[in-house]
Order: C-alpha cells, then sequence, then structure tokens
C-alpha cells in the first residue's frame, strides 16, 4: 500500500512554486491530522529519479521502506550525525524523525524496523562518480569526486576512486594524444599518490615528456622544449626521466656540432655564417664549454644583428606619415633634411642634417647653418634652395603643395647661409621639409644613410655598414631584416636566439613576452593613430551619413579592448574621435590637437541601420531627380596592410558590418605595400603617424595626403591653420579641425595604439622609447648576454 | 529698290571699283555666285563713302546716319613688325618683308582693312622682342613723350595738346636724346602743326628728372619727357599727352587695331609671334606663335597669322531678354563668305564697355566681366546674338554718343584655363576647396569638374564645343530687318530710358541662395533658361567651349560663370567673403547630424519603453526610461548650438563680411526649429506617467 499521504492532487501542486505549496497543502490537511503532534507517517514514491540530477539537487539522503510497511522511496533533509550513526546498528523499535526535502516545514516519522535502506548523499554521489567513469564520462565524474573531496575529503572509497580515476582518464587522454594533459594527469596522480605504482607512472611520464618535447621540436619551439626539459630535469631531480636525460644529451651533442661548424667558417673566413650559427649555440645549450667565448669572439669580428620584421620596405622614407617599413628602413639607409626628435607642447624638436637652424622672431623667415657637412653628400645653400623652390613649383614632380603653401622666396645671404621666407608667419615651417636628402643628390650612387640596403632573397634584406665613417667596436656591421608572415613564428625564433630584435609586436604578444628571460619589451615613444580612409567614389561611402553608420555599426570598445589587446588594457591605447593622438595621459604634449571634449562616437547599431536606411534613400531619391540608375550597396572593398593588427580589426568591423547586412570584403595588399592608387580599394586602413599634427594634418588631409579631401569644411579649416601665426591659434584651429572630422567623417577614427617591439638584452644603446627602432642606431652594440 | 537691295548694290559696287583683282576665290556670302574681289585705293573709299552719304539722302535718308559708317568704315590697322636685331632676312632690302606683309594683307583683308605696316619704333623694338607675351598698354607707353607744365601757372591751363603748346609756348625743354629721336621722326614730315612743336623744342643736357625739377621750381615753362621718367606723384606738375604720331597714345586713337610681329630665331627655326592691341577698348590680345625653317616663307606666315589674331569687332545693339543685335564693324565691306574679318554663326564674342568723358579719353573702359555673346544668326552686317552672363545687367544700359558697347570676337589658345577664386575685398587671400560644376551656356547636365586647391586655383582642361538651345526670336528678326533697311535703331530709340542701368553698375556675380543646397536647382535658370514661350527652340554647336561654371562653397552657390576654356590661361573671379558662414555650416551641419542621431535614439527608447509598458514590465521601463534620459537633451545641444554660435561671432575674428551675419542667423534659426520639432518635447514625462500608473495599478 502506497502511503498517499495529501488530501488534493499533488502533482498540480507540486508545479507551483515551494512556498506557496507548502502553505496551501498544510491549510488543507491540517484539520485531518491535528493529533498527530505535528509528526506523520513518511510519505513515499516507487522510486526516486536523479540520475543526472544528484549534484544538481541539494544535499538529501534516500530512505528505502520496506516492502510489507508499504514500500517506495522518500527524499529527506541529511540526517544528523547521531542518526546516521544509528544505521549499521539501529535500535528496531524506535521511530526516525526526518524532514522531507518537499515537505521542508512538517517532520515524519518511520520506525527503523520498516526501513529497508539508507543512502547517504555522498554515497549517492561516489555512485554516480563510479559510473560515469565506466561511462567514460570523465568530466562528470571529475565533477562528482571534485565534491566529495570538497565535502566529504574521508570517505570510505574515495582515495582509491580517485587514483583510478587519475589513470583511467591519463589512459584516455594518451589514446586522444593530449600528451600535455596526459602528462598533467600522470603528474598528479605521482604527486597524491607517490606510492601507488610509482614506476609504472614515472615510465609514462618520461614517455610521455618525450613525445612533447619532440612535438616542440618539430613544431620549432625550442624555447618550449628547454623550458619543459629544464623543469622536468628540476622536479625529476631524485628520480631523473630517461627520456630527458636522453634530450639533453642531444642538445649539447647538437650545440657541439654547431660550434664545430662555427669554427669551420671561422677559419675559413666566413664570419658571417659562422656569426649566424654560433648564436644558435647558446639558444641550444648555454653551459656549452667555450660555447659563449665562441659567440663572443664571433660578435666581436662581425657584429651582426637580425631582426624580426613583418612588412618589407620598398620605399624608405624616414619622414613618412602612414608606412611603417618605410619609415623604419629610410632611417638605415637615408635621412631627412629635418629630422623629428621628439615631441613638445608647442611642436617637435627638430635637427637639421647639415648644421643648425633658427626661426625669425615674427615666425616670417628661418635660417639654415650649413656648418655640419656630412661626408659624400654634397649639400649646400645653392643646391638647397634650388631643392626647395622646386618643391613649390606645381609644374615639377617634386611638388608639394603643403610646401608651396607657406614659402614665398629663400635667398643665400652667405656662402653656408640659407634663409626661407613664408608668405606668412608659421610655427614650425621646417616641419613641412623633412624630405629625404636622397632627392637632393640625385645620385642613386650616392650613400646617404650609414648603411646600405643589399638584398638577400624574398625574405631577407641585409643593411650592410658604408663605411664612409668609422664603425666603433661592436657596432652593427650588418643590420638583417627577416620577413615573418606568423608573429608566433618570429617569436619563437627569438625566444630560439636567432633573432635579436622584432620590430613591431602585436599587442597582446607584448605582454606575454615581457616575462621571458633576456627580453626586453619596450614601447615606442609615440602612438599610431588608426583610421579607415574613404578611398573611392563608392556611392555609399562617400555619404557622410552612412560613414557614420559605419562607425555606429562597430563595437570599436570591446574590438580593441578583447581581439587587439587580448582582454587587457592598455593606457597607450584607446578610442579616438579624431585623427590625432591622444596620449598616454591627459598631461601628454602629444595630445595638443586633440579635443578631449569629442568623445569617440558610440557603439549603436540600432541608429547605424537607421543610418544606412536614410543613405539609401537620399540617394534614391538624389538618383530618381538625376535620372538615372539608383545606386546599389556593392560590397564595400576595404584594403589592408598585410600586418597582424590590421587583418584581425577590419575582419572584425567587417563581421559587424554584416549584421546590418552592409557587405563588405578584405583586400589585403601584398607585404610591404600600405596603399594603392586610390579608386582600387573603397576603404584604406591607414595606420599614421601624426606626431605633428601641426604640419601632419596638412600630409594626411592636404591635397597631397593620402586621405586627400575635397571636402570645403575640411580644406577651409586646414586653411587657416595653415596661416596660424602662433601656438594658440595652431591649437585652436586643430581642435576646430578635429571637431569638423568628428562631425564630417573624411576619415574614420578608430584607436590610437601604442607599439611595442622587443630585443634582446644582448643588445645594448637601443634608446628607451625611441621614436622609431634605429633611432640612435650609432649607439648601438652588440654584446652577449 | 528698298533698303536692302541698296545695300547689296552699294557692296557689289565696292568690289567692282577696286583695280587690284581679289587672290579670293571663295563664293559669295548667302550662295550667290561667287564674284572677285577687288582692293580699293583709299582715295577710291573715301570718294565713295562721302557721296553715298549723299546718294543715301535721296535714297535712305537714314543709311547717312554715323551708325551706317560703323559697317562700311574699314579698320585702321597698323602692323609693326620687329625682327630681332642681327637675324640675317634672306632679302638685300629688308624692307621687302614690310611691302610683302603689306601687299598680302591688303589682299587678305581687302577693303575691310586700312592697314600700315611699318618697323615698330626703334625704342619699342627691345620691349616687343623681350616683352612679347606681357606686353601691356602701360609698358608701350612708359616710352611715349608727355609735356610737363606747372599747375600754378593758370594761363598754361589752355594747353592740352601739341598745337597749343607749339601756339603758347616760347621752349619746351627736352633732353638732347630725345630731341634727335623726335627730329629724326619728323624727316620729311610736312604736318605744320608738327613742323610749329618742333621749332619750340629746345635741347638739353639735363636730364629728364632735372628738367622736371626746373618745371616745378619755375625755372622754365614746359619739358618734353618720357612718361617712364615722370615722377608720378608730383603734385606741382600737370601732364599733357603729346600724342606724336608715332607714339602708342596716338595711335591709340587714330587706330582700331595694332598689330605687333616678333620675329626671332630659336635653335635654327625662325619663330613668328603675333598679337592684337584693339585701340579702342585698349585689350591686349592672346599672342599666337609659330615656327618655320624657311626664311622666304615669312610674309606669308606672318599674313596668315596676322588674319588668325585679328578679332573682329561688331557693336552691341538693341540688348533685351537675353538676346542682342551685333553689327559688325566694316561689314559691309565684306563679300566674301569667309573672311577674316567676319563672325559666323556659333563665334563667341566677349563684350567690352567704353565710356569717354567730354574729351574723349575713357573713364570706364573695361571688359564686361562674366558676359559672352553667341552669334546665333546673321546676314554678313547685323547678328543676332544671345547673351550668357554670369553678372547682372552688365550690357544693358544708357546709351549715349560717348558710350561705346562693343564685343570682340574669341578664340582660345590654350590647352587649358586656371580659374582663380579670390576674395573680393582681399585679393591676396586664396579661397581654397572651391567646388566647381560645369553645365552647358544654356542648360544641361550639371558635373563636377573639380576643387580649388591651395592656391584658389583649378584647372579647367579644354572641353568639346558647347552648344546653345535658343528660341527663335521674332522682334530680333524684325530689328535686323529694321536696321537692315536703315530703320531707327531701337538701341538708339531708348537711349535715354530712365529704367537703364548704368554700365558701371551690375557687376555682381550672379548669385542665387533660393535652393542652395542644390546648384542644379538653385541656379538661377531664369539668366539662361529660356522664357516660357511655344516658339520653336533652335539648337547650335558654339565655336569655342564656353561653359558656365558653378561656384560652390558647402551648400552656398557663390557665383555663375560663363568661361571659354582656353581663352585666358587665367581667369580670376573676386568672390564674396564666404569664410565665416561656411565655418559656421561645418559646424552647424555637424551638430545637425548629432541631433538627427539623438532623435532616432530617442525615438527607438520610446519605443522600447512603449513596449515594456504594454507588457507591464515596470522594471524594464524604468531602466530602459533611465537609459533614455542620459541621451543629449534639447538643453544640451542647445549649448552646443550657443557655442557655436559665440564661435564664430567671436569679435577677435575681425568685422563679419556683409551679409553673412545674415546668412549664419538663418542656420542657427534652421538648426533651432529642427531642435525645437524634434528635441523639445514631452516623451519623457509622459513615459514616466505611463509607468507610474502602471507601478500603482499592479
Amino acid at each position: 500500500m502506497r502511503l498517499l499521504l495529501v488530501p488534493c492532487g499533488y502533482r498540480v501542486l507540486i508545479l507551483l512554486p515551494t512556498i506557496w505549496v507548502s502553505c496551501v497543502v498544510f491549510e488543507i490537511s491540517g484539520d485531518s491530522q491535528a493529533n498527530a503532534q505535528d509528526k506523520s507517517k513518511l510519505p513515499t514514491v516507487p522510486a526516486v529519479v536523479f540520475d543526472d540530477t544528484v549534484l544538481n539537487e541539494p544535499p538529501f539522503d534516500l530512505i528505502t521502506v520496506k516492502e510489507d510497511a508499504g514500500g517506495g522511496q522518500a527524499k529527506v533533509f541529511p540526517l544528523s550525525e547521531q542518526d546516521r550513526a544509528k544505521r549499521s546498528n539501529p535500535d528496531q523499535g524506535a521511530k526516525l524523525v526526518v524532514k522531507m526535502i518537499n515537505y521542508p516545514d512538517r517532520n515524519y516519522e518511520v520506525r527503523w524496523k520498516d526501513i529497508e535502506r539508507i543512502d547517504f548523499y555522498e554515497e549517492l554521489v561516489l555512485a554516480q562518480a563510479k559510473k560515469r567513469m565506466e561511462d567514460r564520462e570523465y568530466a562528470a565524474a571529475f565533477e562528482h569526486l571534485q565534491y566529495l573531496l570538497n565535502f566529504h575529503p574521508s570517505m570510505s572509497g574515495l582515495r582509491e576512486l580517485r587514483s583510478e580515476f587519475l589513470l583511467t582518464s591519463a589512459q584516455e587522454m594518451f589514446q586522444q594524444k593530449r600528451y600535455e594533459h596526459t602528462l598533467t594527469v600522470l603528474e598528479e596522480h605521482l604527486r597524491i599518490f607517490p606510492s601507488t605504482r610509482t614506476s609504472q607512472v614515472i615510465g609514462r611520464i618520461s614517455d610521455l615528456a618525450d613525445k612533447i618535447i619532440q612535438k616542440y621540436m618539430d613544431q620549432g619551439e625550442l624555447k618550449s622544449a628547454k623550458e619543459m626539459i629544464a623543469r622536468l630535469d628540476r622536479d625529476y631531480k631524485n628520480n631523473p626521466l630517461p627520456s630527458v636525460q636522453a634530450w639533453k644529451a642531444r642538445f649539447r651533442a647538437d650545440a657541439e656540432a654547431l660550434r664545430d661548424k662555427a669554427i669551420a667558417f671561422r677559419d675559413q673566413g666566413d664570419l658571417r655564417s659562422a656569426r649566424e650559427i654560433a648564436s644558435s649555440i647558446m639558444a641550444l645549450d648555454d653551459e656549452l664549454p667555450d660555447g659563449r667565448a665562441l659567440l663572443e669572439q664571433l660578435i666581436d669580428a662581425y657584429p651582426m644583428i637580425r631582426i624580426a620584421v613583418f612588412e618589407p620596405s620598398f620605399s624608405p622614407d624616414p619622414a613618412s606619415l602612414f608606412d611603417w617599413p618605410a619609415r623604419r628602413a629610410g632611417a638605415l639607409i637615408s635621412r631627412p633634411l629635418f629630422q623629428f626628435r621628439s615631441t613638445g607642447s608647442e611642436g617637435g624638436q627638430y635637427r637639421f642634417m647639415f648644421g643648425s637652424f633658427s626661426q625669425s622672431e615674427d615666425r616670417k623667415s628661418f635660417e639654415m647653418d650649413f656648418r655640419k657637412p656630412i661626408p659624400g653628400i654634397t649639400a649646400n645653400p645653392f643646391n638647397v634652395s634650388q631643392w626647395m623652390l622646386r618643391k613649390a613649383d606645381p609644374n615639377h614632380t617634386e611638388y608639394r603643395a603643403s610646401w608651396a603653401a607657406i614659402l614665398r622666396d629663400v635667398s643665400v645671404p652667405s656662402p653656408d647661409r640659407l634663409e626661407v621666407r613664408l608668405r606668412q608667419p608659421h610655427v614650425l615651417p621646417h616641419a613641412l621639409a623633412q624630405w629625404q636628402i636622397d632627392e637632393l643628390v640625385g645620385d642613386p650612387s650616392s650613400r646617404v644613410g650609414l648603411y646600405e640596403r643589399r638584398d638577400r632573397g624574398e625574405f631577407e634584406v641585409s643593411y650592410m655598414w658604408t663605411e664612409q665613417s668609422p664603425r666603433q667596436t661592436r657596432q652593427p656591421i650588418e643590420i638583417v631584416e627577416r620577413r615573418y608572415t606568423d608573429p608566433q613564428k618570429a617569436i619563437s625564433d627569438f625566444i630560439r636566439g636567432d633573432l635579436e630584435i622584432i620590430d613591431h609586436l602585436y599587442p597582446a604578444d607584448a605582454e606575454k613576452l615581457k616575462d621571458s628571460r633576456g627580453v626586453q619589451v619596450d614601447y615606442y615613444a609615440l602612438p599610431t593613430v588608426h583610421m579607415l580612409v574613404p578611398f573611392s567614389d563608392h556611392a555609399y561611402v562617400n555619404e557622410t551619413n552612412f560613414r557614420r553608420a559605419l562607425l555606429l555599426a562597430v563595437n570599436r570598445q570591446a574590438l580593441l579592448q578583447d581581439e587587439l589587446l587580448g582582454g587587457r588594457s592598455d593606457d597607450r591605447c584607446k578610442l579616438i574621435s579624431g585623427p590625432f593622438p591622444l596620449g598616454a595621459s591627459e598631461k601628454d604634449p602629444l595630445n595638443y590637437a586633440y579635443n578631449t571634449a569629442i568623445s569617440p562616437h558610440p557603439f549603436d547599431r540600432t541608429v547605424a541601420k537607421f543610418l544606412v536606411e536614410l543613405t539609401q534613400k537620399e540617394l534614391a531619391e538624389a538618383a530618381k531627380r538625376r535620372k538615372q540608375p539608383e545606386p546599389q550597396l556593392t560590397p564595400i572593398r576595404i584594403g589592408v596592410p598585410d600586418f597582424e593588427l590590421a587583418k584581425t580589426a577590419v575582419e572584425a568591423m567587417v563581421q559587424q558590418w554584416q549584421l546590418l547586412q552592409i557587405p563588405a570584403e578584405v583586400h589585403t595588399f601584398e607585404p610591404g605595400i600600405m596603399s594603392c592608387p586610390r579608386g582600387e580599394v573603397d576603404l584604406l586602413y591607414v595606420s599614421a603617424a601624426i606626431w605633428e599634427p601641426a604640419t601632419d594634418a596638412e600630409r594626411l588631409l592636404g591635397e597631397d595626403g593620402i586621405a586627400a579631401t575635397t571636402n570645403p569644411y575640411i580644406v577651409q579649416t586646414l586653411a587657416r591653420l595653415r596661416s596660424s601665426r602662433n601656438w594658440r591659434e595652431v591649437r585652436q584651429s586643430l581642435q576646430d579641425l578635429h571637431s569638423m572630422i568628428h562631425y564630417h567623417l573624411p576619415v574614420l577614427p578608430l584607436w590610437q595604439i601604442g607599439d611595442a617591439f622587443a630585443y634582446r638584452q644582448g643588445i645594448q644603446g637601443i634608446a628607451r622609447q625611441p621614436l622609431n627602432l634605429y633611432q640612435d642606431l650609432e649607439q648601438w652594440r652588440n654584446l652577449v648576454k | 529698290m528698298n533698303s536692302s537691295s541698296v545695300s547689296i548694290f552699294f557692296r557689289r559696287f565696292l568690289c567692282v571699283l577696286g583695280s587690284t583683282m581679289r587672290a579670293s576665290n571663295q563664293p559669295i556670302h548667302r550662295g550667290r555666285q561667287r564674284k572677285h574681289c577687288i582692293r580699293i585705293p583709299k582715295i577710291w573709299l573715301y570718294l565713295v563713302v562721302a557721296s553715298w552719304s549723299s546718294i543715301g539722302s535721296i535714297a535712305v535718308a537714314q543709311v547717312a546716319a554715323p551708325e551706317s559708317v560703323w559697317d562700311y568704315d574699314p579698320y585702321r590697322v597698323k602692323v609693326w613688325v620687329s625682327v630681332d636685331r642681327g637675324l640675317p632676312l634672306p632679302w638685300r632690302d629688308q624692307d621687302y618683308l614690310l611691302r610683302e606683309v603689306q601687299q598680302r594683307a591688303e589682299n587678305s583683308f581687302g577693303a575691310a582693312w586700312r592697314v600700315e605696316v611699318e618697323w615698330a619704333p626703334i625704342w619699342q623694338h627691345e620691349l616687343v622682342i623681350e616683352e612679347f607675351e606681357k606686353l601691356s598698354l602701360a609698358q608701350l607707353s612708359e616710352r611715349d613723350a608727355i609735356l610737363v607744365l606747372p599747375k600754378e601757372n593758370k594761363e598754361l591751363n589752355v594747353i592740352r595738346s601739341i598745337d597749343t603748346a607749339a601756339d603758347r609756348l616760347e621752349e619746351i625743354h627736352l633732353g638732347q636724346g630725345d630731341y634727335d629721336t623726335i627730329s629724326d621722326a619728323l624727316i620729311g614730315s610736312e604736318d605744320p602743326v608738327l613742323k610749329s612743336f618742333f621749332s619750340k623744342l629746345k635741347p638739353s643736357p639735363l636730364s629728364a628728372t632735372e628738367l622736371t625739377n626746373q618745371v616745378v621750381s619755375g625755372s622754365i615753362e614746359c619739358a618734353l619727357v618720357r612718361h617712364a621718367s615722370f615722377k608720378k606723384g608730383t603734385e606741382k606738375l600737370r601732364i599733357v599727352n603729346a600724342r606724336l604720331p608715332w607714339q602708342i597714345d596716338a595711335i591709340e586713337r587714330n587706330y582700331d587695331k595694332l598689330m605687333f610681329v616678333a620675329v626671332t630665331q630659336e635653335d635654327q627655326h625662325w619663330v613668328i609671334r603675333t598679337r592684337e592691341f584693339d585701340c579702342p577698348m585698349q585689350n591686349m590680345g592672346t599672342p599666337v606663335r609659330h615656327e618655320t625653317a624657311h626664311a622666304d616663307l615669312l610674309p606669308r606666315i606672318i599674313d596668315h597669322h596676322l588674319a588668325m589674331t585679328f578679332t573682329p569687332v561688331v557693336r552691341i545693339e538693341n540688348v533685351r531678354n537675353k538676346r542682342a543685335a551685333l553689327r559688325l564693324r566694316a561689314g559691309g565691306m565684306i563679300v566674301a563668305s569667309e573672311h577674316p574679318a567676319l563672325i559666323y554663326p556659333g563665334d563667341v564674342l566677349v563684350p567690352f564697355v567704353r565710356l569717354d568723358d567730354k574729351s574723349g579719353v575713357p573713364s570706364l573702359l573695361d571688359r564686361v566681366p562674366w558676359t559672352y555673346l553667341a552669334a546665333i544668326d546673321g546676314n554678313g552686317m547685323v547678328y543676332d546674338g544671345l547673351v550668357i552672363s554670369g553678372v547682372r545687367g552688365g550690357l544693358e544700359g544708357r546709351t549715349n554718343r560717348r558710350t561705346q558697347r562693343v564685343a570682340l570676337r574669341v578664340r582660345p589658345t590654350y590647352d587649358s584655363s586656371n580659374l582663380r577664386f579670390t576674395i573680393r575685398t582681399n585679393q591676396s587671400e586664396m579661397l581654397p576647396g572651391i567646388a566647381v560644376y560645369r553645365r552647358g551656356p544654356t542648360g544641361g547636365d550639371l558635373n563636377l569638374i573639380g576643387h580649388s586647391d591651395w592656391r584658389g586655383v583649378l584647372n579647367v582642361n579644354l572641353a568639346d564645343r558647347s552648344s546653345i538651345e535658343y528660341e527663335l526670336s521674332n522682334h530680333h528678326a524684325n530689328d535686323l530687318a529694321s536696321i537692315e533697311s536703315g530703320g531707327t535703331d531701337p538701341s538708339l530709340a531708348s537711349q535715354d530710358s530712365p529704367t537703364d542701368s548704368d554700365p558701371s553698375q551690375g557687376q555682381d556675380l550672379a548669385v542665387s541662395s533660393s535652393n542652395p543646397s542644390d546648384p542644379a536647382t538653385s541656379d538661377g535658370s531664369a539668366e539662361t533658361a529660356p522664357v516660357p514661350s511655344k516658339k520653336p527652340m533652335q539648337s547650335l554647336e558654339l565655336n569655342v567651349p564656353l561653359y558656365l561654371y558653378y561656384v560652390k562653397n558647402g551648400n552656398n552657390v557663390l557665383a555663375r560663370l560663363p568661361i571659354v576654356t582656353g581663352l585666358f590661361q587665367e581667369e580670376i573671379a573676386d568672390l564674396p567673403d564666404d569664410r565665416r558662414r561656411l565655418e559656421a555650416e561645418g559646424f552647424i551641419r555637424g551638430l545637425e547630424r548629432e541631433i538627427l542621431d539623438t532623435i532616432m535614439y530617442r525615438k527607438i527608447m520610446q519605443k522600447r519603453i512603449e513596449k515594456m509598458i504594454e507588457l507591464k514590465n515596470v522594471i524594464a521601463a524604468k531602466t530602459l526610461l533611465a537609459e533614455l534620459r542620459t541621451a543629449p537633451s534639447y538643453e544640451r545641444i542647445s549649448e552646443k548650438l550657443e557655442a557655436i554660435q559665440r564661435k564664430v561671432f567671436d569679435p577677435e575674428k575681425g568685422p563679419m563680411p556683409q551679409g553673412v551675419s545674415v546668412r549664419i542667423d538663418s542656420l542657427i534659426l534652421q538648426t533651432r526649429k529642427i531642435m525645437q520639432q524634434y528635441l523639445q518635447d514631452t516623451t519623457d514625462r509622459s513615459l514616466e506617467l505611463q509607468i507610474d500608473e502602471l507601478e500603482s495599478s499592479s
């Protein structure tokens, strides 16, 4: 006979919230049970089903009633320790008072003699764990075990089950070739049960270590392999793993072979090859006898620095605004007439390459003094004045509109002085004359920079010391730029010792590399500002509302934070509302152009959608007025230079635009190509070095600029900037320009990025937070560390 | 015989009368059978014109009026030939070149020209050779001699020319060099005035400045000095143009055209450059250059280039409804259907206005800005012209005997033209970023051709020839017939009309702001669009690329400029200073976009909140309402607008150009209306009440 305890429909009421149910149930049953002294007979169900939910339910104990007493099972609140103790030897005549899970406000009684068995909650969990292990559901089994280890660590059978679990799951992982996981599990087993199947476990660990190290070696991850060997060697000092010892011997043998090879090259006089090989010796075995000495000797003989780059340079230009590789390589083989040295609240500091220069009080002229000749370069006031005039001649190929707009005339008051007079006062006229001296020299055979280029195949370029001036000890005789397509491979080679420098790190990688031994990660002094530049006559992209929609449709903050910065925050990397650097803080002198009152466009997909529809409507109406076909929203082609950050960012943006049915496709340029002819893409991803907004605004948006615009508001504000007579006016004009750009979007500002680079500590003399990698190249020295 | 047949008769008569057969073998105008044209000796021509005047009184009385002389008065042309010194001409007699050019020019132009070909005066020679492309009247006049007289001596005020000078003065002092030059020039002259004048000249060893100082001090009564050496600003002196026959000031008065020919050599090639100076309008034409390796071809090439360089002149009569009657100078002297002095349908002419004072000195002499005339049809003497203008009232105006309105045919010689935009009140200020659109002179599609660069310059490439659409006009046909028949010239009839304006007025560039956002609809098309009419429209292709260029700054159309591409190397448009308005427009248009976003955001949020209220979800509705309240409010945007207002009206930026502040106010008002309409609502409050109501009811 089953005990039906509740006079009315239980199954219906159970559906209602428990409290409400309890109140109602006992209100109804109160009269009939008034004499029970608040105690009733235990209600049961035929069989409690808890299979998948045992861990999800609040702890309970399970009472199974004998068949002759009505049978069935009941879930009760866990018994007290006293009652639990009685289970093994109960007083058959006594009654057990319990509270049912479903009726927590009432006590029930059941006689011990009517109880067939009591299952404690932990026993049920343990049973579940065993079952899951049998079913090879290791994750679920682990969950159950974890519970028991937390709450019932001393439970009988748990220890054995745990050992069994570790070994079984290790076996499973091994079969799935998840060697790292298997190793972790076995090491865990060894740690917890040091005396259980010890030799078997250690043997398995050794095998696994061998497999893992081999895998690292196959993948070229020497650093990981060496780290693993070092760790295992350390952890199993008393019980060395055979495989680890074998690997150590192999590395030593390889290092010795390399050493011998390097010595052979050295003896043949091929110092470059010897040097190249020798740097790998230390990476393989830094304890090899004579290894360090040999390396030092070869570095002395042939100081060479190898740099990982991700974009080759085809047109070196040390003052390029948006071409990172051109700027980098330009500093090696070229020099600008005026060189930007550092930033300041009233413009940057510049160096005149052939001597000194000074600006007049009224800022209407500046004078150059040619008293510091550069060997091998013929530069004097006469040919430089002609050069300046050519730059201002609209009919000349060297014409620069931004320069022509300020130049009045030039004069040569004496053979070593050149005076430049301006149309109107200008705060930084020389900043517009950061032209490559190569143009002045005109002779391709002339050596303008410290180094000269020598191609060494598709992925390598060497820059050799020109020997025009004496080279100091350990000053690099050769700088090798090795191009990588995979940043991880570059990092691996860098760690292995095949590289001394990585010139441009993905922000998230920079953070990871900081922990590596012997590696220094530093940031460039000034950030780059990233933006999308309209680059065609795409009917939609030409519409300001549509461009706003493109910005509003992308969650740029999340993209920057999660995708580009790997979830961390960095003061150097921020969203921007204009194409000027925001700097690292409010006090950063670099932000003199940035109008901090303007916030970046917010992320608002709904408004973006509305703006797309509005644009569609406006274009349709305009076409109808002109009796032309309505322009279609064709896929927006986005030109992206081949570097990781840009590609990742643009791919993410394209995905977000597609949510609004804005079709877009990514056109990745060939390595080293930063731009393309106008019209080949609709938007161009540009990372620009706007380090001198007072003049770079013109270089960006002016007639020669990559983002040249005809928007009358921008053009007029640029004209006002050009005619600003002092820094107050310059700042005001730039901030107005920022407002206009924010409103009319001739470019779509995205974010500023503090770019990082890494170098081995053996390279000394690298400027702290340099403007570009090769700043102070004269100070570089190649040492062994 | 009607007046038309009189005219034809007269033209035939002129052809038959001459003694030299013309080389031309062209058919006679209007398809008549070709006749040989005859070069007319000058004396005969004078006799004919004089006798014809008297015949006219019998036949057609009106023809004797001075207007008739215009048609039958040949161009008085002087040709100055300058051959670079030392160049070996292939003829022993160097004057052969002059004679040959003279003869060929007479053959080419026939009765339409009365030409004198001579060497350029020695003192102008270098200038012509060296500065050919930059020649100007001012430069040429610098070599002219002038009389310098003391202002204080009232008795000498009567001296206004060399004859009164010769009559009143005892001595005229001048430098020895100038004396020798004049002496050489007067050799063989029988002119009694010149002889008398020469007799008063007294050479002096003093310089021009010293002589001038002596006049100031009263030591001498009068000095003759070169214009260039006269120090301007000498308040105590009065100058009188000597107008000696070889001087520019005399040629400018006595001739219609002065043609310059410069012959030089470059890289073993002869370089021939020709250029025209229209004397009455003081207009220097564009130079034409040709190279040849054969010196013996020089006369032929010069003649050919004289014809190329020469610009026929028409007198503008009866301007009405953008139409004008154009009377061709010496049209009556041309009988060939193709003639360098003729104009043809499709030709484009540039008008000039000259207003003389009582002594015949122009008080106003200028090209009518941004205005052209297109010849539509004509009979070889009078043409129907369509006025294509970017200014208001450029051609209309009072007409009297001292006012001349003429037009010179244009022929582009450059591959492109630079449009330069400057600010009217300060022409050294350039206007960058100006958008320029192009359309046909009388309509058609409007196409953006570019923006001005930092210099305010836009280079316009040579375009295809343009076409015009015009309606056949009865009244002009009547006018033509009337003029042809010797009827009263309507322009003369209206010469004292008080409704007409002075030609010096109405120079403002036509600007429309009716709907500034779209030049296609804001072009003030009344200027060019045909008046609604049932009359049939006619189309004509112009012979030059004349187009209308719409100049737009931001959303404001600043000007509509008719331009013949390649006519001038540079066309300068002085535009109103619109920069402050553009700055304001830039900020306000930007703010309007922000307002649009806000309106959209508020609408979306409102819908979401209403949905939550409908679902009786008070908490969600309240959360959304709180979010809605973070959106920019009317007050916040209003503050921004006020900040823009303060910025653009900042007194530190200097005085606001005329009319600009009204336009800026209008922009601000427009924006404020949008704000009031869409942002100043009670949505927040209304939603809040609905939520409260829902909360209390539940």
